[in-house]
């Protein structure tokens, strides 16, 4: 009945409205301020009422639980929106992929703490910031719709192997394919892990280091791939305990081999690094190399003799 | 405008992820962002709040100006996460099961226990005031009176002339005014 009669009241306050009020008196109602013509009290206590019964004053323990997520919120979109130009370098973009990450991880993190805290009204809000941050990664990705889907899909896990993942398709588009294969065995090791709360907090740390580094080069591809594999590593030590225990019998047998061969091995220590025995036994890829390492150290002279 | 003179490095501090900055504009805006979607009549204003508040930590870094810009920007983006809200329901129509309908019955007609008892109006009082203001009318209102805004800020935010604002909160009180004697 009201709504029918907006039209009509509009058309009659048109034409009184500068009899009504003076401007004075406008502001001061809708300021809260008492108005000079005493006839307007109604109105300014109406006015009053209104105000209190729309505004209610947020919850103090949710507000500082949410308050965190905003500043980490803040805090990631900040460094992306001004990245600190040492060395004159660009910021890459996965760098700012992994900051999100991270972001996302400490915000999660979080929210399982700050529910526990603020029972009732975290839930909610909680899935909901989480959430918003993801979408934030989705942002940083470029937008696309299939990062965003590839994002959240991550998010819903809420989980590290998620984040490795995500970070190796950063590193990949940025040319480190290297460094992002190791990365996804890695996720695959987290992944097929029951109890891995340490291994998810190696990777954190490794993430972390990540987003800490400047350099993009090869080295930083390197040295990625070598703290991928070591985490990988970890993750296949308890399955693989038997294997390795075989492995660990051939290559203390092969130690002395390689003492021997001191001056013909220094050509292949990289080679041997890589190829230690519990690197290959964490790598699925070459299980024969085991058996073709010591072969080789057992006949230096072969090797020596073949170039 | 609690924050005043400590705008300037609440704001700073907030771009930096300074938790404490957070919870003081959180505080500071909270309730009035509610107040202003709840007077629209918004659905699931708790959420739309949270919603608003992120998108202002993810622009934050974007914004410039002072506390009146702040707030005005504010109400801006609450303003479009309230429309988006309207336009991802599309023409659902608000079924209103038993249980959802003892839940409304008890907002709306016996609001919050212990908010009403502060208070002299009950939502559904408020919603019969100010529904039949036009669309302006109730956002002028609201944006004076729930969010605190200036003319000038309210403006901004309804992206007009001042001189239209004027115009239209007198047309607003007007209204307002009517129904009172009307009822009286």
């Amino acid at each position: 009945m009201r709504n029918k009669s907006g039209n009509h009241s509009d058309d009659i306050s048109d034409m009184d409205k500068t009899r009504l009020f003076s401007d004075r008196d406008a502001d001061a109602l809708l300021s809260g301020r008492a108005p000079s013509d005493p006839s307007l009290m109604d109105l300014h206590r109406a006015l009053a009422s209104i105000k209190s019964s729309l505004v209610v004053e947020p919850n103090v323990e949710r507000a500082s639980v949410f308050a965190v997520q905003l500043a980490s919120v803040a805090a990631t979109l900040q460094a992306d929106a001004a990245p600190a130009p040492r060395r004159g370098a660009v910021a890459s973009p996965w760098r700012r992929r992994v900051a999100a990450v991270i972001a996302v991880a400490a915000i999660s993190g979080f929210g399982v703490a700050g529910a526990a805290a603020a029972d009732e009204a975290a839930p909610g809000d909680l899935m909901y910031g989480v959430d918003q941050a993801l979408e934030s990664v989705g942002i940083l990705d470029g937008g696309t719709g299939e990062r965003v889907h590839e994002a959240q899909k991550l998010l819903d896990g809420g989980d590290v192997e998620g984040a490795l993942e995500l970070t190796g398709d950063a590193l990949e588009s940025d040319g480190h394919v290297e460094a992002a294969t190791g990365l996804r065995n890695a996720a695959l090791a987290v992944a097929s892990q029951s109890s891995g709360d340490d291994l998810r907090a190696q990777v954190s740390a490794m993430l972390e280091w990540m987003a800490g580094q400047d350099s993009r080069g090869a080295e930083f591809g390197a040295a990625v791939s070598e703290r991928a594999r070591q985490i990988s590593g970890n993750a296949n030590e308890n399955a693989n305990e038997n294997a390795n225990g075989n492995a660990n019998g051939n290559a203390n047998g092969n130690e002395n081999a390689d003492g021997n061969a001191n001056g013909d091995a220094n050509g292949n220590a990289n080679g041997n690094v890589i190829g230690d025995g519990n690197d290959n036994a964490v790598i699925p890829a070459d299980p024969g190399s085991q058996g073709r390492v010591p072969e080789t150290r057992g006949t230096p002279d072969q090797t020596v003799g073949k170039p | 405008m609690t924050l005043k003179g400590y705008f300037e490095s609440t704001l700073a501090a907030a771009r930096t992820g300074a938790a404490w900055a957070w919870e003081s504009i959180y505080h500071d805006l909270a309730g009035p962002v509610g107040g202003y979607l709840r007077g629209h009549g918004a659905p699931d204003v708790e959420d739309l709040v949270s919603e608003t508040f992120l998108s202002v930590a993810k622009d934050v870094h974007r914004f410039q100006g002072d506390e009146g810009d702040f707030r005005s920007w504010v109400f801006t983006i609450a303003h479009r996460r309230m429309q988006d809200a309207w336009r991802s329901r599309g023409r659902q129509v608000p079924v209103v099961d038993s249980d959802l309908a003892d839940v409304r019955a008890e907002r709306e007609w016996l609001g919050n226990v212990e908010h009403e008892a502060m208070t002299s109006m009950s939502l559904m009082e408020v919603h019969a005031l100010i529904d039949h203001l036009t669309a302006d009318q109730r956002e002028v209102l609201l944006l004076r009176v729930v969010a605190d805004l200036s003319v000038a800020d309210a403006a901004k935010v309804m992206n007009t002339t001042e001189g239209a604002v004027r115009a239209l909160q007198n047309r607003a009180l007007s209204a307002l005014r009517k129904d009172f004697m009307r009822d009286a």
